[in-house]
Protein backbone atom coordinates (compact mmCIF):
# COMPACT_ATOMS: atom_id res chain seq x y z
CA UNK A 1 0.00 0.00 0.00
CA UNK A 2 1.18 3.53 -0.78
CA UNK A 3 2.23 5.66 2.21
CA UNK A 4 1.36 9.36 2.33
CA UNK A 5 3.20 12.35 3.70
CA UNK A 6 2.21 13.62 7.13
CA UNK A 7 0.72 16.91 5.91
CA UNK A 8 -1.98 15.16 3.85
CA UNK A 9 -2.85 12.96 6.83
CA UNK A 10 -2.95 16.03 9.07
CA UNK A 11 -5.21 17.87 6.62
CA UNK A 12 -7.61 14.92 6.51
CA UNK A 13 -7.60 14.60 10.32
CA UNK A 14 -8.31 18.32 10.78
CA UNK A 15 -11.17 18.22 8.28
CA UNK A 16 -12.75 15.23 10.00
CA UNK A 17 -12.20 16.13 13.63
CA UNK A 18 -12.84 19.87 13.84
CA UNK A 19 -16.42 21.03 13.51
CA UNK A 20 -16.55 23.75 10.85
CA UNK A 21 -20.15 23.92 9.75
CA UNK A 22 -23.47 22.84 11.20
CA UNK A 23 -22.62 19.16 10.85
CA UNK A 24 -19.42 17.43 11.95
CA UNK A 25 -17.13 15.56 9.56
CA UNK A 26 -16.37 16.35 5.95
CA UNK A 27 -18.09 15.73 2.62
CA UNK A 28 -16.43 13.59 -0.04
CA UNK A 29 -15.95 16.57 -2.39
CA UNK A 30 -14.28 18.59 0.39
CA UNK A 31 -11.82 15.78 1.04
CA UNK A 32 -11.21 15.37 -2.67
CA UNK A 33 -10.37 19.05 -3.12
CA UNK A 34 -8.33 19.50 0.10
CA UNK A 35 -6.63 16.11 0.43
CA UNK A 36 -6.51 14.91 -3.17
CA UNK A 37 -8.19 12.55 -5.62
CA UNK A 38 -6.84 9.54 -3.70
CA UNK A 39 -8.31 10.76 -0.39
CA UNK A 40 -9.79 7.31 0.32
CA UNK A 41 -6.31 5.83 0.51
CA UNK A 42 -5.24 8.67 2.82
CA UNK A 43 -8.24 7.91 5.03
CA UNK A 44 -7.26 4.24 5.16
CA UNK A 45 -3.83 5.26 6.44
CA UNK A 46 -5.45 7.66 8.93
CA UNK A 47 -7.62 4.77 10.10
CA UNK A 48 -4.54 2.75 11.00
CA UNK A 49 -3.37 5.58 13.25
CA UNK A 50 -6.81 6.14 14.80
CA UNK A 51 -7.31 2.46 15.51
CA UNK A 52 -4.67 2.63 18.24
CA UNK A 53 -6.88 5.05 20.20
CA UNK A 54 -10.18 3.21 19.56
CA UNK A 55 -11.40 5.55 16.81
CA UNK A 56 -12.21 4.96 13.15
CA UNK A 57 -13.32 6.82 10.04
CA UNK A 58 -16.88 6.07 8.94
CA UNK A 59 -18.57 6.88 5.63
CA UNK A 60 -22.30 7.62 5.46
CA UNK A 61 -24.14 8.09 2.14
CA UNK A 62 -26.09 11.33 1.83
CA UNK A 63 -28.76 10.36 -0.65
CA UNK A 64 -27.37 12.38 -3.54
CA UNK A 65 -25.72 10.29 -6.25
CA UNK A 66 -22.25 9.30 -5.06
CA UNK A 67 -22.12 11.93 -2.31
CA UNK A 68 -21.16 10.88 1.19
CA UNK A 69 -19.96 12.36 4.46
CA UNK A 70 -17.04 11.05 6.47
CA UNK A 71 -16.87 11.14 10.27
CA UNK A 72 -14.51 9.93 12.97
CA UNK A 73 -16.44 7.70 15.36
CA UNK A 74 -15.61 5.67 18.43
CA UNK A 75 -14.69 2.17 17.29
CA UNK A 76 -15.64 0.45 20.53
CA UNK A 77 -18.54 1.24 22.80
CA UNK A 78 -18.88 3.24 25.98
CA UNK A 79 -20.10 2.27 29.43
CA UNK A 80 -23.19 3.80 31.10
CA UNK A 81 -20.96 5.76 33.49
CA UNK A 82 -19.10 7.30 30.55
CA UNK A 83 -22.39 8.14 28.80
CA UNK A 84 -23.53 9.95 31.96
CA UNK A 85 -20.28 11.92 31.99
CA UNK A 86 -21.01 12.95 28.39
CA UNK A 87 -24.28 14.47 29.59
CA UNK A 88 -26.65 11.67 28.63
CA UNK A 89 -29.31 10.57 31.13
CA UNK A 90 -30.27 6.90 31.23
CA UNK A 91 -33.90 7.83 30.42
CA UNK A 92 -32.80 9.77 27.35
CA UNK A 93 -30.68 6.88 26.07
CA UNK A 94 -33.52 4.39 26.69
CA UNK A 95 -35.94 6.69 24.83
CA UNK A 96 -33.52 7.01 21.93
CA UNK A 97 -33.11 3.21 21.73
CA UNK A 98 -36.88 2.72 21.54
CA UNK A 99 -37.39 5.59 19.09
CA UNK A 100 -34.77 4.28 16.65
CA UNK A 101 -35.91 0.67 17.00
CA UNK A 102 -39.57 1.59 16.48
CA UNK A 103 -38.78 3.60 13.34
CA UNK A 104 -36.80 0.62 12.00
CA UNK A 105 -39.65 -1.77 12.82
CA UNK A 106 -41.95 0.47 10.75
CA UNK A 107 -39.48 0.25 7.86
CA UNK A 108 -37.91 3.62 8.31
CA UNK A 109 -40.97 5.83 8.79
CA UNK A 110 -43.24 6.08 11.80
CA UNK A 111 -45.95 8.53 12.83
CA UNK A 112 -44.63 10.97 15.44
CA UNK A 113 -47.87 10.55 17.38
CA UNK A 114 -47.30 6.78 17.68
CA UNK A 115 -43.72 7.21 18.89
CA UNK A 116 -44.84 9.86 21.38
CA UNK A 117 -47.49 7.50 22.75
CA UNK A 118 -44.97 4.66 23.00
CA UNK A 119 -42.44 6.77 24.91
CA UNK A 120 -45.05 8.43 27.11
CA UNK A 121 -46.08 5.03 28.52
CA UNK A 122 -42.86 4.95 30.53
CA UNK A 123 -41.58 8.50 30.48
CA UNK A 124 -44.73 10.65 30.56
CA UNK A 125 -46.21 12.73 27.77
CA UNK A 126 -44.31 15.97 28.35
CA UNK A 127 -40.94 14.22 28.53
CA UNK A 128 -41.72 12.13 25.44
CA UNK A 129 -42.47 15.27 23.40
CA UNK A 130 -39.37 17.06 24.71
CA UNK A 131 -37.13 14.07 24.01
CA UNK A 132 -38.32 13.74 20.42
CA UNK A 133 -37.50 17.44 19.90
CA UNK A 134 -34.02 16.87 21.38
CA UNK A 135 -33.39 13.80 19.19
CA UNK A 136 -34.49 15.77 16.13
CA UNK A 137 -32.25 18.74 16.99
CA UNK A 138 -29.27 16.41 17.50
CA UNK A 139 -29.87 14.72 14.13
CA UNK A 140 -30.84 11.26 15.41
CA UNK A 141 -34.28 11.53 13.82
CA UNK A 142 -35.82 13.68 11.11
CA UNK A 143 -39.44 14.77 10.80
CA UNK A 144 -41.48 15.49 7.71
CA UNK A 145 -45.25 15.99 7.72
CA UNK A 146 -45.67 14.21 11.05
CA UNK A 147 -43.60 11.20 9.94
CA UNK A 148 -40.35 10.39 11.73
CA UNK A 149 -37.41 8.78 9.99
CA UNK A 150 -33.80 8.06 11.00
CA UNK A 151 -31.55 11.11 10.92
CA UNK A 152 -27.98 11.38 9.65
CA UNK A 153 -26.51 10.92 13.14
CA UNK A 154 -28.35 7.64 13.79
CA UNK A 155 -27.05 6.27 10.49
CA UNK A 156 -23.52 7.42 11.35
CA UNK A 157 -23.35 6.38 14.98
CA UNK A 158 -25.66 3.44 15.59
CA UNK A 159 -25.05 -0.15 14.54
CA UNK A 160 -28.72 -0.72 13.72
CA UNK A 161 -28.50 -4.51 13.30
CA UNK A 162 -26.79 -4.91 16.65
CA UNK A 163 -29.32 -2.61 18.35
CA UNK A 164 -32.27 -4.66 17.09
CA UNK A 165 -30.64 -7.98 18.00
CA UNK A 166 -29.77 -6.67 21.42
CA UNK A 167 -33.27 -5.32 22.12
CA UNK A 168 -35.11 -8.37 20.85
CA UNK A 169 -32.72 -10.59 22.80
CA UNK A 170 -34.15 -9.08 25.98
CA UNK A 171 -31.44 -6.47 26.41
CA UNK A 172 -28.67 -9.09 26.64
CA UNK A 173 -25.49 -8.71 24.59
CA UNK A 174 -25.81 -10.64 21.29
CA UNK A 175 -22.59 -12.60 21.73
CA UNK A 176 -19.99 -10.86 23.86
CA UNK A 177 -20.23 -9.65 27.44
CA UNK A 178 -21.06 -6.00 27.96
CA UNK B 1 -68.83 9.35 -13.92
CA UNK B 2 -71.39 9.00 -11.18
CA UNK B 3 -70.92 10.24 -7.67
CA UNK B 4 -70.66 6.65 -6.40
CA UNK B 5 -67.81 5.78 -8.76
CA UNK B 6 -65.95 8.96 -7.84
CA UNK B 7 -66.45 8.19 -4.17
CA UNK B 8 -65.07 4.67 -4.77
CA UNK B 9 -61.90 6.02 -6.42
CA UNK B 10 -61.39 8.61 -3.68
CA UNK B 11 -61.72 5.89 -1.04
CA UNK B 12 -59.02 3.81 -2.75
CA UNK B 13 -56.79 6.91 -2.93
CA UNK B 14 -57.31 7.56 0.78
CA UNK B 15 -56.42 3.93 1.66
CA UNK B 16 -53.23 4.18 -0.44
CA UNK B 17 -52.25 7.36 1.40
CA UNK B 18 -52.81 5.63 4.76
CA UNK B 19 -50.45 2.84 3.67
CA UNK B 20 -47.84 5.40 2.58
CA UNK B 21 -48.13 7.21 5.90
CA UNK B 22 -47.46 3.85 7.65
CA UNK B 23 -50.88 4.04 9.32
CA UNK B 24 -51.79 0.58 7.97
CA UNK B 25 -49.80 -2.49 6.93
CA UNK B 26 -49.30 -2.54 3.13
CA UNK B 27 -50.40 -6.20 3.06
CA UNK B 28 -53.80 -5.29 4.50
CA UNK B 29 -54.39 -3.54 1.18
CA UNK B 30 -55.87 -6.17 -1.18
CA UNK B 31 -54.39 -5.07 -4.51
CA UNK B 32 -56.30 -7.66 -6.61
CA UNK B 33 -59.68 -6.62 -5.17
CA UNK B 34 -58.89 -2.93 -5.57
CA UNK B 35 -57.73 -3.36 -9.18
CA UNK B 36 -60.98 -5.20 -10.00
CA UNK B 37 -62.91 -2.31 -8.53
CA UNK B 38 -60.92 0.22 -10.61
CA UNK B 39 -61.54 -1.95 -13.70
CA UNK B 40 -65.32 -1.89 -13.01
CA UNK B 41 -65.31 1.88 -12.65
CA UNK B 42 -63.14 2.52 -15.73
CA UNK B 43 -65.88 2.23 -18.46
CA UNK B 44 -67.92 4.85 -16.60
CA UNK B 45 -65.17 7.50 -16.81
CA UNK B 46 -66.15 10.33 -19.12
CA UNK B 47 -64.43 13.65 -18.42
CA UNK B 48 -60.74 14.54 -18.38
CA UNK B 49 -61.04 15.11 -14.65
CA UNK B 50 -62.29 11.50 -14.19
CA UNK B 51 -59.36 10.11 -16.16
CA UNK B 52 -56.91 12.21 -14.13
CA UNK B 53 -58.36 10.82 -10.91
CA UNK B 54 -58.16 7.28 -12.34
CA UNK B 55 -54.48 7.82 -13.23
CA UNK B 56 -53.81 9.21 -9.76
CA UNK B 57 -55.37 6.08 -8.20
CA UNK B 58 -53.31 3.74 -10.41
CA UNK B 59 -50.17 5.65 -9.48
CA UNK B 60 -51.00 5.36 -5.77
CA UNK B 61 -51.64 1.59 -6.14
CA UNK B 62 -48.23 1.17 -7.79
CA UNK B 63 -46.63 2.94 -4.80
CA UNK B 64 -48.42 0.55 -2.43
CA UNK B 65 -47.11 -2.40 -4.47
CA UNK B 66 -43.62 -0.96 -4.18
CA UNK B 67 -44.06 -0.66 -0.39
CA UNK B 68 -45.17 -4.31 -0.27
CA UNK B 69 -41.93 -5.24 -2.06
CA UNK B 70 -39.88 -3.16 0.38
CA UNK B 71 -41.65 -4.80 3.31
CA UNK B 72 -40.87 -8.29 2.00
CA UNK B 73 -37.19 -7.39 1.65
CA UNK B 74 -37.20 -5.82 5.10
CA UNK B 75 -38.83 -8.87 6.70
CA UNK B 76 -36.07 -11.06 5.32
CA UNK B 77 -33.36 -8.76 6.72
CA UNK B 78 -31.72 -8.98 10.14
CA UNK B 79 -33.31 -5.64 11.13
CA UNK B 80 -36.82 -7.07 11.04
CA UNK B 81 -38.99 -6.96 14.12
CA UNK B 82 -42.66 -6.20 14.44
CA UNK B 83 -43.72 -2.99 16.18
CA UNK B 84 -45.81 -5.15 18.53
CA UNK B 85 -42.77 -7.17 19.61
CA UNK B 86 -40.91 -3.94 20.29
CA UNK B 87 -43.73 -2.66 22.47
CA UNK B 88 -43.40 -5.90 24.47
CA UNK B 89 -39.65 -5.32 24.81
CA UNK B 90 -40.27 -1.82 26.09
CA UNK B 91 -42.73 -3.04 28.70
CA UNK B 92 -40.41 -5.84 29.81
CA UNK B 93 -37.11 -3.96 30.03
CA UNK B 94 -36.18 -1.23 32.49
CA UNK B 95 -34.77 2.09 31.19
CA UNK B 96 -31.32 0.92 32.40
CA UNK B 97 -31.51 -2.27 30.30
CA UNK B 98 -32.72 -0.32 27.27
CA UNK B 99 -29.90 2.19 27.68
CA UNK B 100 -27.34 -0.63 27.99
CA UNK B 101 -28.68 -2.26 24.82
CA UNK B 102 -28.31 1.07 23.04
CA UNK B 103 -24.80 1.68 24.35
CA UNK B 104 -23.68 -1.68 22.94
CA UNK B 105 -24.50 -0.48 19.43
CA UNK B 106 -23.56 3.20 19.81
CA UNK B 107 -20.33 4.60 18.36
CA UNK B 108 -20.58 8.37 18.93
CA UNK B 109 -18.99 10.83 16.52
CA UNK B 110 -15.84 12.59 17.68
CA UNK B 111 -16.11 16.32 17.03
CA UNK B 112 -14.07 19.17 18.40
CA UNK B 113 -15.18 22.76 18.66
CA UNK B 114 -12.37 25.12 17.78
CA UNK B 115 -11.81 28.75 16.93
CA UNK B 116 -11.92 29.41 13.22
CA UNK B 117 -10.31 32.29 11.34
CA UNK B 118 -13.80 33.61 10.46
CA UNK B 119 -14.80 33.48 14.13
CA UNK B 120 -11.73 35.42 15.22
CA UNK B 121 -12.29 38.03 12.48
CA UNK B 122 -15.95 38.49 13.49
CA UNK B 123 -14.88 38.87 17.13
CA UNK B 124 -12.22 41.47 16.23
CA UNK B 125 -14.63 43.52 14.16
CA UNK B 126 -17.21 43.48 17.00
CA UNK B 127 -14.55 44.52 19.50
CA UNK B 128 -13.25 47.41 17.41
CA UNK B 129 -16.81 48.75 16.92
CA UNK B 130 -17.72 48.41 20.61
CA UNK B 131 -18.01 51.74 22.47
CA UNK B 132 -16.43 52.01 25.97
CA UNK B 133 -18.68 50.67 28.73
CA UNK B 134 -19.06 54.04 30.50
CA UNK B 135 -20.25 55.67 27.30
CA UNK B 136 -22.78 52.92 26.64
CA UNK B 137 -24.01 53.09 30.24
CA UNK B 138 -24.50 56.85 30.04
CA UNK B 139 -26.58 56.38 26.90
CA UNK B 140 -28.77 53.78 28.62
CA UNK B 141 -29.19 56.06 31.65
CA UNK B 142 -30.09 59.04 29.43
CA UNK B 143 -32.90 57.01 27.92
CA UNK B 144 -34.39 56.64 31.38
CA UNK B 145 -36.73 53.84 32.36
CA UNK B 146 -36.34 51.19 35.00
CA UNK B 147 -33.90 48.31 35.10
CA UNK B 148 -35.49 44.85 34.69
CA UNK B 149 -36.83 43.38 37.89
CA UNK B 150 -38.97 40.41 38.97
CA UNK B 151 -42.69 40.84 39.53
CA UNK B 152 -45.23 38.68 41.29
CA UNK B 153 -48.76 37.83 40.17
CA UNK B 154 -50.34 40.51 42.37
CA UNK B 155 -48.22 43.15 40.66
CA UNK B 156 -49.17 41.81 37.20
CA UNK B 157 -52.84 42.03 38.17
CA UNK B 158 -52.34 45.57 39.45
CA UNK B 159 -50.89 46.73 36.14
CA UNK B 160 -53.62 44.90 34.24
CA UNK B 161 -51.53 42.19 32.57
CA UNK B 162 -52.85 39.17 34.50
CA UNK B 163 -56.47 39.08 35.58
CA UNK B 164 -57.06 35.50 36.66
CA UNK B 165 -59.18 34.77 33.58
CA UNK B 166 -56.11 34.24 31.44
CA UNK B 167 -57.41 31.35 29.30
CA UNK B 168 -60.72 33.12 28.67
CA UNK B 169 -58.92 36.24 27.51
CA UNK B 170 -56.59 34.20 25.32
CA UNK B 171 -59.57 32.48 23.67
CA UNK B 172 -61.15 35.89 23.00
CA UNK B 173 -57.98 37.14 21.30
CA UNK B 174 -57.71 33.91 19.29
CA UNK B 175 -61.30 34.32 18.07
CA UNK B 176 -60.52 37.94 17.14
CA UNK B 177 -57.53 36.78 15.06
CA UNK B 178 -59.68 34.16 13.32
CA UNK B 179 -62.34 36.78 12.57
CA UNK B 180 -59.97 39.50 11.35
CA UNK B 181 -57.56 37.33 9.34
CA UNK B 182 -57.75 37.18 5.56
CA UNK B 183 -56.83 33.83 3.99
CA UNK B 184 -55.59 32.68 7.38
CA UNK B 185 -53.17 35.61 7.85
CA UNK B 186 -53.23 38.84 9.85
CA UNK B 187 -50.49 41.47 10.06
CA UNK B 188 -48.95 41.32 13.54
CA UNK B 189 -48.90 45.09 13.98
CA UNK B 190 -52.55 45.41 12.86
CA UNK B 191 -53.43 43.02 15.67
CA UNK B 192 -51.22 44.58 18.36
CA UNK B 193 -51.95 48.24 17.58
CA UNK B 194 -54.34 49.75 20.15
CA UNK B 195 -55.36 53.23 21.37
CA UNK B 196 -52.99 53.06 24.35
CA UNK B 197 -49.53 51.56 24.91
CA UNK B 198 -50.85 49.58 27.87
CA UNK B 199 -53.50 47.89 25.75
CA UNK B 200 -50.98 47.24 22.96
CA UNK B 201 -48.58 45.56 25.37
CA UNK B 202 -51.43 43.41 26.66
CA UNK B 203 -52.33 42.33 23.12
CA UNK B 204 -48.68 41.54 22.33
CA UNK B 205 -48.45 39.61 25.61
CA UNK B 206 -51.42 37.39 24.73
CA UNK B 207 -50.23 37.03 21.13
CA UNK B 208 -46.91 35.67 22.43
CA UNK B 209 -48.75 32.96 24.37
CA UNK B 210 -50.99 32.09 21.40
CA UNK B 211 -47.82 31.66 19.32
CA UNK B 212 -45.87 29.73 21.99
CA UNK B 213 -48.78 27.37 22.63
CA UNK B 214 -49.02 26.74 18.89
CA UNK B 215 -52.54 28.07 18.27
CA UNK B 216 -51.14 30.42 15.63
CA UNK B 217 -47.81 30.82 13.86
CA UNK B 218 -45.56 33.84 13.34
CA UNK B 219 -43.90 34.50 10.00
CA UNK B 220 -41.67 37.21 8.53
CA UNK B 221 -40.02 39.98 10.55
CA UNK B 222 -40.11 43.71 11.24
CA UNK B 223 -42.90 45.53 9.43
CA UNK B 224 -43.91 42.33 7.60
CA UNK B 225 -44.54 40.18 10.68
CA UNK B 226 -47.68 38.11 10.14
CA UNK B 227 -49.78 35.95 12.40
CA UNK B 228 -50.68 32.82 10.48
CA UNK B 229 -53.53 30.48 11.39
CA UNK B 230 -51.92 27.63 9.45
CA UNK B 231 -48.45 28.11 10.93
CA UNK B 232 -49.28 26.93 14.47
CA UNK B 233 -47.33 24.00 15.90
CA UNK B 234 -50.25 22.49 17.86
CA UNK B 235 -50.28 19.43 15.62
CA UNK B 236 -46.85 19.71 14.04
CA UNK B 237 -44.49 19.52 16.98
CA UNK B 238 -41.88 21.85 15.43
CA UNK B 239 -38.99 23.24 17.43
CA UNK B 240 -39.71 26.70 18.88
CA UNK B 241 -37.46 29.72 18.58
CA UNK B 242 -37.48 32.92 20.57
CA UNK B 243 -38.49 36.06 18.64
CA UNK B 244 -37.91 39.34 20.50
CA UNK B 245 -40.25 42.16 19.35
CA UNK B 246 -39.85 45.58 20.91
CA UNK B 247 -42.99 47.66 21.36
CA UNK B 248 -42.66 51.42 21.59
CA UNK B 249 -45.20 54.25 21.44
CA UNK B 250 -44.00 54.98 17.87
CA UNK B 251 -44.67 51.36 16.92
CA UNK B 252 -48.22 51.63 18.19
CA UNK B 253 -48.86 54.84 16.27
CA UNK B 254 -47.81 53.34 12.98
CA UNK B 255 -45.69 50.36 11.94
CA UNK B 256 -43.18 48.27 13.78
CA UNK B 257 -40.52 49.35 16.25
Amino acid sequence: MRRFYGDRLKRAAHLLLFKRGRLPGAKSWELKSRVGEDYKEVLEQLNEILEAIDLEVKEVGEGEEGSSRFFVVLKGTIKPVEAKMMGWRIDNLAGLAITIAYIISKQGKALRKEVEELLSEKLGRWKAMTLLDIYERSGYIAEEEGLLSLGWRARAEVDLGRLMTSLLGGGQPPSDQF
Amino acid sequence: MGALSRKGLLEILRDCELVEKRAIDPFLFDVRRVLNKVREIHPRLSSLEDHCLDAKVLNAISRVLSLQGIQLKFQSSSLYSSPGALKGVMERLSPEDLAKAFLRSWHPIVELEGLTLEGVQAGLSYWSGLKPYDERRRRIERKGGMPPEGVDEAHLERIGIARGDFMKKMREYFEEIVKRSKEGRLRYWDFVRAPSLREAVERAYYASFLISYGFVGLEGFGEDLEISLRGGRAGGGRIGVSVPISISEEAIKGGSG
